[in-house]
């Protein structure tokens, strides 16, 4: 058993009817909106009262309760809130129900509006009481009766564009369909036709925004009507759409009309109203992108050509059958005919209306570009704006059938002043001299195409340049100073210049007088305007030819007095040089060519270097000047003066020699003053020995060639033989008699001033004379054949005394004559005296010389002999010879020079039976090089050519060397005990490097060759030595002063240096 | 190839180097001139533009100084056997005892002292 409000829950069965009680209005068909009144009527059969009755109705879908309706027995069951009772689930409280007693409940419902047709409604109320279960009523069943309506306002259909309906453009056809009835329509079917003069678009029809096409499984429009909804519930709408394009072209105002019908299982078709919409189509090229370009449209120069765009757009939605275009350029715009193009094809060139194109068709959304050249016109004023117009017409249209565009054309125009045309013209020659005139010609052409406005020339000219002057046109310009500071006006105000005008301004200008050699002298320009500020002008330059001149006339030495240069004595010269020329003379450097004999001692106002004065640079018309003081070395014979020889260099300038300067020189030989003396010196015994020294000395400034000394030999006298010796070296009596007892006397030949010599010898006096006699001896001196001097030497008293006895002890018999103070006394004269007496010298090999035992004789034209040889001999004291191998040891300075202290060293004393000059060689040669011994001590020193030899030193050696050559025998052995080195030399090679020595430059290896030849060779080592040291020279023999100095300072020769230092042990032992 | 670039590279640098030491060696020592110079007193009192002489220009200034033989040049002499250089002093030396000027020299050389010493030594070997 149910509930009461269990009895209508959803699902459960209806109650088993057991009263039939209800009543129902309708009884069987309900429509939507319609009101269905209930009455319920119940008695109470039994006979107790049914307490706690109530009463419950279903509320059945479809149906609304009436709010309000609900009635017991008439009363209202309803509440305040109008909420029925009996539809809720515990019913509606009847109470108690007496037997019998029969009640009444009305209720009534309204029919939903939207009911689907057929649908069954029932309606049953239960009655329930606390003693009865739940029973029901009959069941009314009522079916309801409802239809769907489509065909409503709000169905309907629309074709519809985004934008303008034109041709290809799309249009949406939307059809809305509204159920309007009561119930769902079923199988809603809708006829959409394609539009005439569209076309669907594939895959854009949609049912409420749903693609239907994957439903239909064809394309939309393939298919004729579609259902589109399977139910269209009532009150419900659908949506579909498609989209379609509108054919292109089309003709203007084409109207597509869009004929829908729709219709359903419940609905009959019918047609919509028809949705419409009319095409606009016309050609326009009214837009933007219709137009007219000008490239470039600004800076365009006159002359410049420029590029005329149209471009014909047809932005219309119909095509343009004809368009023309017809350019209009004004005078400033000059066609270029044959350059037009349509669409980059040339377009066709007509000889009338050369501007009208034809464009032919432009279909909507086209384009048609004609493009045009012009050229500006020049000249023309800057700024101008040139316009160009083009007139565009096209058929058919529904106004205006043109369009004119214009556009505007921008014009820069500028004077111009080409670098080619604007310049600074050189006239005549680019090389000048100082003091002469210039010209330039300044060209100023505007090839612009507009006029220069306050044109100025700013010249720049070189500052040297003198007497500027401007002309045009023979008139004279005024020039003005433009700039602080130069030397020049360099103004000139030219006013205007017309486009393509030409000016021409003649500058001159003098080149000053001096100037510097070289020197670029520039006349440039720039031009100044007021459209183009400064443009410089290319320039003019000349070159100026200017260089210092001497002359001998202007340039010269001269003796400061009039005095004769001396021996040793300066002399003052002046050197006054003048730079006549036009330029600066550079490093102007004097070279003196002084005579060997005289050298340069001083100089004062220029600087020395060598043999060359520097007088750094001389002005144009300056001068130098200088003292020299020169000193005469050596003795001269007064028949060669000094001469001075002098070339006058400097920078860029040929050599200018100067006129020789010649000073008379004055050497004398002078032998007045010397000693005569004896020892004893005041008194002497009869038979006693008496030594006589006659000192004499050339106390002069020359050289005397030949000496003879004479000495008259008093009775009282006398001379003991071969006692005679001048300079402790013995010479030959003449006979009996001394030798200056002879008529030639003792000759001496060459004494160099300063030489002394002293000879001496022994006598013995007469043990004869009387005591008291008196002693006197005279010796005379004449030299050079003119000049005799004498020296007498003091008296010299004889001491004697009486004798008586004539028997003396130990003589077995008397003697008379017996000498009385010297009885017992020893002998004056030992006879060992007469035995160290020293053999005669000079001897030669033609007066009994030795001959040397590998030498014969022989003719120089017998091939088969040896060559002519002669011999050599040095001697040394073994002291000598020691202190010699030591300073060679003290020579190793390295380099070839040390073999030069060698020939020094060893430079023999002798050579064959001539009397050469050895002894000025050796003087000479320890001079130079006991100097260059000590310089190359210092550390780094470098030799220099003067060191190695003098002028004077070279004619020493070639003299030597030519004596030499000329040589025969062997030198006699030395008077004295000493170490000889001897030493043989062929003497052709001598005398042919004597030769050479004539042309060979100062300081090179000839000489040193030559007396290498000299040195001894008969020990081994010396042989092998000077073998090695011949052969090194001649190497250097073509070597110049430089090289040859380099060899000397840097060369080892190892070979060499081994030889010498075997030679230095071989001499070491001896010594 | 960068491997054998870089080995080209370190040969060619090797092969330069070894020349330069070939070139050192072989090369002989360039002479440069004597520049020493001091200020003497003696070399100024022969004329201001003599005072900043190097050494070897003063010992020519005392080889023309000694063929002067005058009183003015023999206190020179004697002046310069002061000289700093020993090479100067030496050559001083040398032309007094050319001149005979052997008695200022003796006088010299006896001075206790090696350098004096040196000289006579020097001086010894010239003879």
């Amino acid at each position: 058993m149910r509930p009461l409000s269990e009895v209508f829950a959803p699902g459960a069965p209806t109650l088993p009817e057991r009263l039939r009680t209800l009543v129902v209005s309708p009884e069987r068909e309900l429509e939507p909106g319609m009101t269905v009144r209930a009455t319920f009527t119940f008695r109470n059969q039994g006979g107790a009262p049914a307490t706690g009755v109530r009463l419950r109705f279903n509320a059945p879908d479809g149906l609304i309760y009436l709010v309000g309706s609900g009635s017991l027995d008439g009363n209202p069951l309803d509440d305040e809130l109008g909420n029925s009772p009996l539809l809720a689930r515990a019913g509606a409280d009847i109470g108690d129900v007496a037997p019998d007693e029969e009640r009444r409940i009305d209720v009534a419902y309204s029919v939903a509006g939207a009911i689907e047709n057929g649908t069954t409604v029932e309606l049953q109320a239960a009655l329930a009481s606390f003693e009865l279960p739940p029973i029901g009523s009959n069941v009314v069943r009522l079916v309801a009766r409802s239809k769907p309506q489509l065909r409503n306002a709000l169905t309907r259909a629309a074709l519809e564009t985004t934008q303008h309906p034109v041709p290809g453009s799309e249009a949406q056809v939307t059809i809305y369909i509204h159920n309007a009835g009561e119930s769902s329509a079923r199988d809603v079917v809708v006829v959409a036709p394609i539009p005439e003069h569209t076309s669907y678009v594939a895959g854009s029809a949609r049912v409420n925004g749903r693609d239907v096409e994957r439903e239909l499984g064809s394309s939309f429009d393939n298919v004729y009507a579609p259902i589109v909804v399977r139910s269209l519930p009532a009150s419900a709408s659908a949506t579909v759409s498609y989209r379609v394009r509108i054919d292109s072209p089309l003709g203007d105002g084409t109207h597509i009309v869009a004929e829908i019908q729709v219709a359903s299982q419940e609905t009959a078709a019918f047609a919509l109203e028809p949705a419409s919409l009319t095409v606009s189509a016309v050609p326009d090229f009214g837009d933007d992108r219709t137009s007219l370009t000008a490239k470039p449209a600004a800076d365009v120069r006159p002359g410049g050509r420029v590029r005329l765009t149209l471009t014909a757009h047809n932005a219309g939605t119909a095509g343009a059958a004809r368009a023309t275009a017809n350019f209009e350029l004004g005078e400033n715009l000059i066609p270029v005919r044959g350059a037009s193009t349509i669409d980059g094809s040339p377009a066709r060139d007509r000889r009338k209306e050369p501007l009208r194109f034809a464009l032919g068709p432009i279909d909507a959304g086209e384009a048609v570009t004609l493009c045009t050249d012009a050229v500006v016109a020049s000249p023309l004023e800057d700024e101008t704006v040139v316009t160009a117009a083009a007139t565009l017409e096209w058929e058919p249209a529904r106004d205006a059938a043109g369009r004119r565009l214009v556009c505007g054309i921008a014009v820069r125009s500028d004077p111009a002043f080409l670098a080619r045309r604007n310049l600074v013209e050189r006239r005549g020659s680019a090389i000048v001299r100082p003091g002469a005139q210039i010209e330039a010609a300044i060209v100023v052409t505007n090839d612009g195409s507009a006029a220069a406005h306050d044109a100025v020339l700013h010249l720049r000219l070189a500052p040297e340049l003198e007497e500027v002057a401007a002309f045009e046109n023979s008139a004279r310009l005024s020039l003005d100073a433009g700039s602080a500071g130069l030397p020049h006006a360099d103004t000139i105000d030219i006013g205007s210049i017309d486009a393509q005008e030409t000016r021409r301004i003649t500058i001159r200008a003098r080149v000053p007088s001096p100037c510097p050699d070289r020197r670029e002298l520039l006349v440039g320009a720039s031009l100044h305007t007021r459209e183009l500020g400064e443009t410089p002008l290319r320039e003019a330059f000349w070159r100026v030819d200017s260089h210092p001149a001497f002359t001998p006339e202007s340039s010269r030495m001269e003796l400061a007095d009039d005095s004769v240069l001396r021996p040793n004595q300066l002399a003052l010269v002046d050197v006054l040089i003048a730079n006549t020329g036009t330029d600066v003379a550079h490093n102007v450097r004097l070279r003196l060519y002084v005579s060997a004999e005289a050298r340069l001692e001083s100089v004062e106002g220029a600087t020395r270097d060598k043999s060359s004065l520097s007088f750094g640079d001389i002005a144009p018309g300056g001068s130098g000047r200088a003292r020299l003081g020169l000193r005469l070395l050596r003795s001269l014979a007064k028949e060669y003066p000094v001469t001075i020889d002098a070339v006058l260099t400097a920078d860029a300038m040929l050599p200018v020699p100067l006129a020789r300067l010649t000073i008379a020189t004055a050497a004398e030989p002078d032998f007045s003053i010397g000693s005569f003396r004896s020892d004893p010196a005041e008194s002497v015994d009869v038979g006693d020995p008496v030594e006589w020294v006659l000192h004499v000395r050339n106390g002069g400034d020359g050289v005397a060639h030949h000496v003879a000394i004479f000495v008259d030999a008093p009775e009282s006298l006398i001379y003991v033989p071969n006692s005679t010796t001048v300079n402790d070296v013995a010479i030959r009596d003449a006979g009996t008699a001394a030798p200056f007892a002879a008529p030639k006397g003792i000759v001496l030949n060459e004494v160099d001033p300063g030489v002394e010599a002293t000879i001496r010898w022994r006598t013995v006096v007469h043990n004869g004379l009387p005591a008291g006699t008196m002693i006197a001896q005279i010796a005379r001196v004449r030299y050079d054949g003119e000049r005799e001097d004498q020296f007498v030497a003091p008296d010299l008293k004889v001491r004697s005394g009486p004798v008586f006895a004539n028997a003396i002890a130990g003589l077995p018999f008397g003697l008379d004559g017996v000498l009385g103070p010297a009885i017992g006394a020893q002998r004056a004269l030992p006879e060992d005296r007469f035995i160290e007496l020293p053999p005669a010298t000079p001897v030669g090999e033609g007066n009994g010389a030795y001959a040397l035992a590998r030498l014969t004789s022989g003719s120089a034209q017998d091939d088969d002999a040896p060559a002519r040889a002669a011999g050599t001999l040095a001697a040394f004291t073994p002291e000598r010879l020691e202190r010699t191998l030591r300073f060679l040891r003290e020579a190793r300075f390295g380099g070839l020079v040390t073999h030069l202290f060698v020939v020094r060293a060893f430079l023999p004393d002798a050579i064959g039976d001539t009397h050469c000059a050895l002894t000025p060689l050796r003087d000479l040669l320890r001079e130079e090089l006991d100097r260059l011994f000590i310089k190359l001590r210092l550390p780094r020193y470098a030799i220099a050519p003067r060191d190695i030899e003098t002028p004077s030193l070279r004619s020493t050696i070639e003299r030597v060397l030519h004596e030499a050559a000329l040589a025969r025998g062997v030198p006699a052995e030395p008077p004295t005990e000493s170490i000889v080195l001897r030493g043989s030399f062929d003497t052709g090679p001598v005398h042919e490097l004597a030769e050479r020595l004539g042309s060979a430059e100062l300081a090179t290896a000839t000489p040193w060759a030559g007396l290498a030849r000299l040195l001894p060779n008969e020990a081994s080592a010396f042989a092998r030595y000077r073998s090695g040291l011949a052969d090194v020279l001649d190497r250097l023999s073509d070597a110049d002063s430089g090289e040859f100095i380099e060899e000397l300072q840097q060369r080892n020769d190892a070979a060499l240096d081994a030889e010498l230092g075997a030679l230095l042990a071989a001499q070491h032992e001896t010594a | 190839m960068p491997t054998a670039a870089l080995a080209l590279l370190v040969l060619v640098a090797a092969a330069l180097v070894a020349a330069a030491i070939m070139l050192t060696r072989r090369r002989p020592p360039h002479v440069e001139p004597s520049a020493t110079t001091s200020d003497c007193d003696w070399a100024a009192a022969a004329g201001a533009e003599f005072a900043h002489l190097s050494d070897a220009d003063r010992c020519d200034l005392v080889f023309a100084v000694a063929a002067l033989e005058d009183p003015r040049s023999h206190r020179l002499l004697e002046g310069a056997l002061e000289d700093p250089s020993e090479a100067v002093a030496l050559a001083a030396a040398r032309a007094m005892a050319s001149c005979g000027r052997s008695a200022e020299l003796e006088r010299y050389l006896a001075r206790p002292g090696e350098r004096s010493r040196r000289i006579a030594a020097m001086l010894e070997l010239f003879t």
